[in-house]
């Protein structure tokens, strides 16, 4: 059975962020991924200097529009991911190209709306501000049944610190009072010094459970390390019939954890150095091994459930 | 050990031409693929209506060639070209291509001079002396025409094999091309007549400079239509004929033998899309026919020729002979 997904988000010439980084992993897993590119780059902004050009509002809306006249959003669509957008505009025009399309009948077939709400990361925001009062009117909008942000954007959009896990489990209230969004993975959480991939699933309106793991951390900063979160994320969640469980965010941090070691060892054994802090080309494609197999197994036991 | 390669096509929201037929395949074999699109669409052509548009050439493509050439300092195992919009475009890339052959000399260059097929001219009349300005600069290792784009390039008619081996003997001398594969022949053009009396058989002829023998191979032909066909057959003819270089010193036997196992690929990707697309349009039709034949510019029906790019993930990496033997252009009726 074919299964197909529209991706929106950035597109670089030479590297994996942004679509790069979600398109092959979806492809690989046997999805047939319909991209619209929020950007045209050369390559991310991390190697100190890129070119290209964001796209246009302009040519944003008429992709969409190209689209419609082809495809009925409902019926081909299982799922529809979106992540980095440059501007509050176009992200604004995502939303608005999305709502008039979706079915509003909760009955009716529609996509699993999937947002990556792309801000910033350890502190530091790297889109336009305005851009959060948009991800919070998307997030409110009733379409959208997944979230994957870092951290600091979990804390942006539920106003929450997070220092412990009584803060964790504030911003997941926070979260269900003002989007009543049903599933949300927050990729990794710093907590007494320790990071998690955190998990919270609502099947009923007050039946939620929250879980974790504990994450080898790797000391090194990997560019474009959310984006395939997402794409692995959302594959799992659509094999667990679109919810969130301990499976599947343990399957998704084994693998990610195995393509981050993979890509270490790489980038150190081609740059011929011991160590290194920033690795900006993920190898997606000679990990691609790794996006096949069940790995749920190897972390399992490893998971605690937040009372 | 990776290998990277340079994809310079166009891009499409849905479906499977250009970058979206050839990059996957090409990923799957293990190549980093650097891409740069040279259109952003929402959906190839033949569905009637589409929107989108091209890239800018100064504004954007250039900056974004520069980059990747000078600040990156990139160089690629191979770089494919496809599907350009435009003649200053044609003329941006060749010359960026040929700086990227300059730093590295060993990078294969294979261009599919994307023009038109079946006697119908899809870019614009500008582009066809481009493409020849391109073959002056003795920057192209394996070249993809179809039938069409090899007379416009060479700029008559094939009729016969006289013809043919006329037209291929030029791309080697003229503009010194070591690998040329005729991706799509009409039977006339391997034969001694000039009428047409077997139109069922479409043939794919191949050359290598080093050896002066024209080898053919018959290819079965699927009565649908398809769009994105000649975009897979060149990404994975810069796979096959790169990996079965390293492996064979003898350049003539390394191209046939890849040429066979593309083709041997291309019939079962062909063969499972077009049993998929009956599939789904008796689905759709609520019917059932064993028969289907697609109409361009129609969309209700387009959608179900898509290339099965991705369920075709398991054919891409076959390594054997291949279902397909070669002939030779037999000389005695040239």
């Amino acid at each position: 059975m074919s299964k197909s997904v529209l991706a929106v988000s950035s597109h670089v010439s030479h590297g994996y962020v942004g679509n790069r980084a979600m398109v092959f992993p979806l492809q690989y897993n046997g999805w047939d991924v319909d991209a619209i590119n929020t950007t045209n780059y050369s390559n991310h902004p991390g190697y100190g200097s890129f070119a290209g050009k964001p796209t246009s509002s302009e040519l944003v809306t008429d992709l969409f529009k190209g689209l419609k006249g082809i495809v009925d959003f409902n019926d081909t669509y299982d799922m529809v991911i979106t992540g980095y957008t440059p501007n509050e505009e176009v992200l604004d025009i995502i939303y608005q190209q999305l709502l008039a399309v979706l079915n509003s009948d909760i009955s009716r077939k529609k996509p699993q709306w999937i947002v990556d709400p792309v801000l910033g990361d350890n502190g530091r925001l790297y889109v336009s501000e305005k851009v959060i009062p948009i991800y919070k009117k998307i997030l409110s909008s009733g379409f959208v049944t997944l979230i994957t942000p870092n951290q600091f954007e979990f804390e942006i959009l539920t106003e929450t610190k997070i220092t412990d896990w009584t803060s964790v489990r504030q911003a997941f209230r926070r979260a269900h009072e003002l989007y009543k969004i049903t599933n949300i993975v927050i990729s990794s959480v710093l907590v007494d010094g320790q990071m998690f991939g955190v998990g919270y699933s609502a099947k009923a309106e007050e039946q939620h459970q929250i879980f974790s793991f504990p994450i080898s951390q790797i000391h090194c900063h990997f560019n474009g390390c959310g984006d395939l979160f997402t794409a692995l994320v959302a594959n799992q969640f659509h094999e667990n019939k679109y919810t969130l469980s301990p499976k599947v965010l343990g399957d998704v941090l084994v693998k990610l954890n195995l393509i981050l070691e993979r890509t270490y060892n790489e980038e150190i054994e081609t740059k011929g150095v011991e160590s290194v802090s920033e690795v900006k080309s993920l190898r997606i494609i000679s990990s691609r091994d790794i996006l096949l197999a069940d790995h749920s197994e190897d972390i399992i036991d490893r998971v605690s459930y937040l009372k | 050990m990776s290998k990277s390669v340079l994809s310079i096509q166009s891009h499409v929201a849905h479906g499977y031409v250009g970058g979206k037929a050839a990059i996957f395949p090409l990923q799957t074999q293990g190549w980093d693929v650097d891409n740069i699109n040279t259109v952003e669409f929402s959906n190839h052509t033949g569905y009637g209506s589409f929107k989108g548009s091209a890239i800018d050439a100064k504004n954007e493509l250039q900056p974004i060639l520069d980059q990747l050439l000078h600040k990156l300092e990139l160089s690629y195992e191979a770089i494919i070209t496809g599907y350009i919009p435009n003649s200053e475009l044609i003329a941006l890339i060749s010359d960026y291509v040929r700086q990227f052959k300059q730093k590295n000399k060993s990078t294969l260059y294979l261009l599919d001079p994307v023009m038109g097929d079946n006697n119908y001219l899809y870019v614009d009349e500008s582009c066809v002396e481009q493409y020849k300005k391109i073959l002056q600069l003795d920057i192209v290792d394996i070249i993809t025409p179809n039938q069409f784009e090899l007379e416009l390039i060479v700029g008559y008619k094939i009729t016969n094999g006289a013809t043919l081996q006329k037209a291929i003997h030029t791309l080697h001398s003229q503009y010194n091309i070591k690998y040329v594969v005729i991706t799509s022949l009409g039977a006339e053009a391997v034969s001694h007549q000039d009428s047409s009396t077997e139109s069922e058989k479409i043939y794919c002829a191949i050359s290598v400079q080093s050896s002066p023998q024209i080898q053919l191979f018959r290819i079965p032909v699927i009565k649908s239509y398809f769009t994105g066909v000649g975009d897979l057959f060149s990404a994975l003819l810069l796979d096959k004929l790169y990996t079965n270089l390293q492996l064979s010193e003898d350049n003539s036997h390394a191209l046939s033998r890849s040429v066979s196992q593309v083709l041997t690929i291309m019939s079962k990707t062909l063969k499972l899309t077009h049993s998929l697309a009956l599939q789904e349009y008796n689905k759709f039709a609520g019917k059932s026919s064993s028969s289907l034949v697609g109409k361009i510019n129609d969309g209700d029906t387009m959608k179900f020729f898509e290339l099965r790019i991705i369920q075709a993930r398991k054919f891409y990496d076959y390594m054997d002979d291949g279902e397909f033997q070669p002939t030779l252009l037999d000389s005695e009726h040239i």
